[in-house]
């Protein structure tokens, strides 16, 4: 029989062995602390051509259009073209009725006529006081005559060379309203100045139009060389800066969505558009226009919408990563060296001003910069480190679409973070635990957290 | 071998319920040699088994809450898909489908076996083991009674009850549902359907524990060795574990994984 007190004492050691085990099992439980992992997408740093390129929207245009309009009054008599038609320069495009034109051209050739009568009746009375004033004047030189008889035929010459002068003036009046006119009769037929095509007709026969020579009358029909195309984008001022002449484009035609067309720059607006109108319509983006010449022929017209993607820089075989890796964060606060150098305690905020997305006033007075100035974000990656991630300050060059251009911070092969949104925008720090998950799970992770979470 | 001779009838006082609980840990022997004499108590076996399923239930909705768990179950049933579709049984596009179907049945999947598993141990282990001892005794031609048996495998219990607090301690602290108190604990990398898991987790130490007391159980009712009976209880571990494991293993061959 085993004695009753070595059995107590077992009984204790035992039960005592037993309670610490499961007391030092709920302590490391309820103290161990659980990082929260944050679930992340990778993908790795990888060489390859970059070419930045700028997307905008605009319409076809011809390059060469030309609006027709008329510079007299009157009812269109003939028009014998149709929109869409061909035309060589010098084909008749509009006849206006020229009756009224008609007439006053007579009526002018008419005051012509007459001016020139006039002087030359004029010219005959000149001569025949220049012929009696010779006469006298001999008879003057002898006595034969007074003075004052002298005087009046030497002053009825003067008057008949005045006549003669007063009526070739009227022959140039009579003679310029006779042009003007003939001018105007000419303009009530209007011919096709280039070769093209009749892309737009505004008016029929039998329609008025209004005509000015001093301004744009009423433009009966638009000419325009379809064999020469250009796309006119509009451009926002941020990109703006990166477009130059000659940079190749490519167009995508929504008419020809199973074919893609190069085009070249060719002109780049100075001002935007709008400029320069009231500032109540401010609020729309500023924008500047850009011409890319289509290199290629098809069967454009006029205003269909075009979507054109200019190449502004290539990058050959340089380090890439996925354009949505790349994030901003506050930069880290070096507290030891502000500590050594101040020989003063390291500020109590300076921790909680590091890698906190968008807090500016705690790190800007732990960074010791002046009190008011925000520190500037940087840009980073987060490296994949082991199970933790790692956030690396890098430069980054251009970037198309999808990647961008690492130029200093990475290495090639390295596994970087490249999602989802929220981790790498907002939640990830140096440091954090991290979890991989395939790509394309983020949004059915997302969902079932959000989910439990209720 | 040296066989003990049975002990006489009378030789151990018949203890409380209280002392035989706690006598389990400590004193094993003498619980089981009280047990050849005392009357059957129902007890024995079966506040050991509601212990156990009260520790297992709570343990398991406390689990279940456990984002990491959570997530944990889906990883498990997703890398199960991406074996069947690496050995070319289904195509990704498949793959993509049965994951988005069963998704939710993973959940539930694993809940009834969070929940239902206890109930199967708790209850059905003593009468299954109770068995294997009382086989013991007729080979052996020791015979006792079945429901000694049963009552003797419902004490060894308590200790599957102290595993079960530890186990769940040990879920809560790592947030992973695949631990245990044994030498799979120090595996890095842990593959829940690799044979290295499977048997370093079987090695638990409460386990084992609980193992020997079952032996000790037999010893006492049937008069075996000690040797005799560990023999018996820990070749007959081995042999459901073998069977369990292989069975594991050709369902992983079967489906591709």
């Amino acid at each position: 029989m085993a004695n009753p007190k070595a059995k107590r004492w077992r009984k204790v050691i035992v039960f005592s062995g037993i309670a610490l085990g499961l007391v030092a099992l709920t302590a490391f439980a309820l103290l161990k602390k659980r990082e929260p992992e944050i679930l992340v997408e990778t993908d790795k740093v990888t060489r390859r051509d970059l070419t930045e390129t700028v997307v905008a929207n605009g319409r076809i245009q011809p390059v060469v259009q030309v609006k027709i309009s008329a510079e007299v009054s009157g009812e269109i008599i003939e028009l014998p073209v149709k929109e869409g038609q061909a035309v060589r320069k010098g084909d008749l495009l509009v006849r206006i009725k020229p009756d009224t034109y008609r007439a006053n051209q007579r009526s002018a050739e008419a005051s012509y006529q007459s001016a020139r009568s006039g002087l030359a009746l004029s010219q005959a009375n000149a001569r025949k006081a220049g012929l009696e004033f010779k006469r006298n004047e001999e008879l003057a030189k002898t006595k034969l005559i007074s003075e004052s008889q002298y005087l009046e035929y030497q002053t009825a010459l003067e008057i008949a060379q005045s006549q003669v002068r007063s009526s070739e003036h009227q022959v140039a009046v009579a003679k310029a309203s006779l042009d003007r006119v003939e001018e105007e009769l000419a303009k009530t037929t209007i011919n096709s100045p280039l070769t093209g095509t009749v892309s737009k007709l505004n008016l029929e026969v039998g329609e008025r139009v209004a005509g000015n020579t001093m301004m744009s009358g009423t433009e009966i029909m638009t000419l325009a060389d379809l064999n020469q195309m250009e796309a006119r984008v509009d451009i926002g001022e941020i990109d703006i800066v990166l477009i130059q002449k000659d940079q190749s484009a490519s167009l995508e035609v929504d008419s020809f969505r199973d074919r893609k067309f190069k085009g070249t720059v060719t002109e780049i607006a100075n001002s935007s558009k709008g400029a320069g109108a009231a500032s109540g319509a401010g609020q729309d983006a500023t924008k500047f226009e850009v011409r890319i010449h289509i290199d290629e022929n098809e069967a454009f017209r006029p205003g269909m919408s075009v979507t054109a993607e200019i190449s502004t820089r290539t990058r050959t075989n340089v380090l890439t990563v996925p354009v949505q890796s790349i994030t901003t964060r506050l930069p880290q606060t070096n507290t030891a060296v502000t500590a050594k150098s101040s020989g003063t305690n390291p500020p109590a905020t300076s921790a909680a001003a590091t890698n906190a997305p968008g807090t500016n006033a705690a790190s800007a007075k732990s960074s010791g910069k002046k009190p008011g100035e925000a520190a500037k974000p940087i840009e980073v990656v987060f490296a994949l480190d082991g199970d933790k991630a790692k956030m690396t300050t890098v430069k980054r060059g251009i970037n198309d679409e999808s990647w961008a251009e690492i130029e200093s911070g990475l290495k090639e092969g390295q596994e970087i973070i490249s999602g989802g949104f929220k981790a790498v925008s907002r939640e990830l720090e140096d440091g954090k635990k991290v979890k991989k998950q395939k790509p394309g799970m983020g949004k059915e992770t997302a969902a079932k957290d959000k989910e439990a979470g209720k | 071998m040296n066989d003990l001779p049975p002990a006489p009838p009378d030789a151990s006082p018949p203890l409380s319920l209280g002392a035989r609980f706690t006598g389990v840990f400590v004193t094993p022997g003498e619980v089981f040699d009280s047990l050849k004499t005392a009357p059957p108590s129902v007890a024995n076996w079966l506040v050991p088994a509601l212990l156990f399923l009260v520790v297992s239930w709570l343990g398991a909705t406390l689990m279940f809450r456990n984002p990491a768990i959570q997530r944990q179950i889906q990883e498990v049933q997703e890398q199960a898909i991406q074996k069947q579709v690496a050995s070319g049984k289904i195509t990704q596009q498949q793959a993509d489908q049965i994951t988005q179907m069963t998704g939710k049945y993973a959940d539930i999947g694993a809940k009834i076996g969070g929940y239902g598993a206890p109930v199967i141990m708790g209850f059905a282990s003593p009468f299954f083991w109770g068995f294997l001892l009382w086989l013991a005794g007729v080979i052996y031609k020791r015979p006792f009674g079945y429901m000694q048996g049963v009552e003797a495998v419902g004490l060894s219990n308590l200790l599957s009850v102290l595993e079960a607090v530890a186990h769940w301690l040990l879920v809560a602290a790592m947030s992973n549902m695949f631990v245990s108190l044994s030498p799979a604990l120090f595996l890095k990398d842990v593959d829940p359907t690799s044979l290295s898991f499977g048997i370093l987790s079987s090695l638990s130490v409460i386990g084992l524990w609980c193992l020997a007391v079952r032996a000790i159980a037999l010893s006492r009712l049937s008069g075996l060795s000690l040797m005799k009976s560990a023999v018996w209880v820990f070749g007959m571990w081995f042999l459901f574990l073998s069977l369990g494991l292989g069975m594991g293993q050709l369902g992983k061959l079967v489906g591709g994984g």
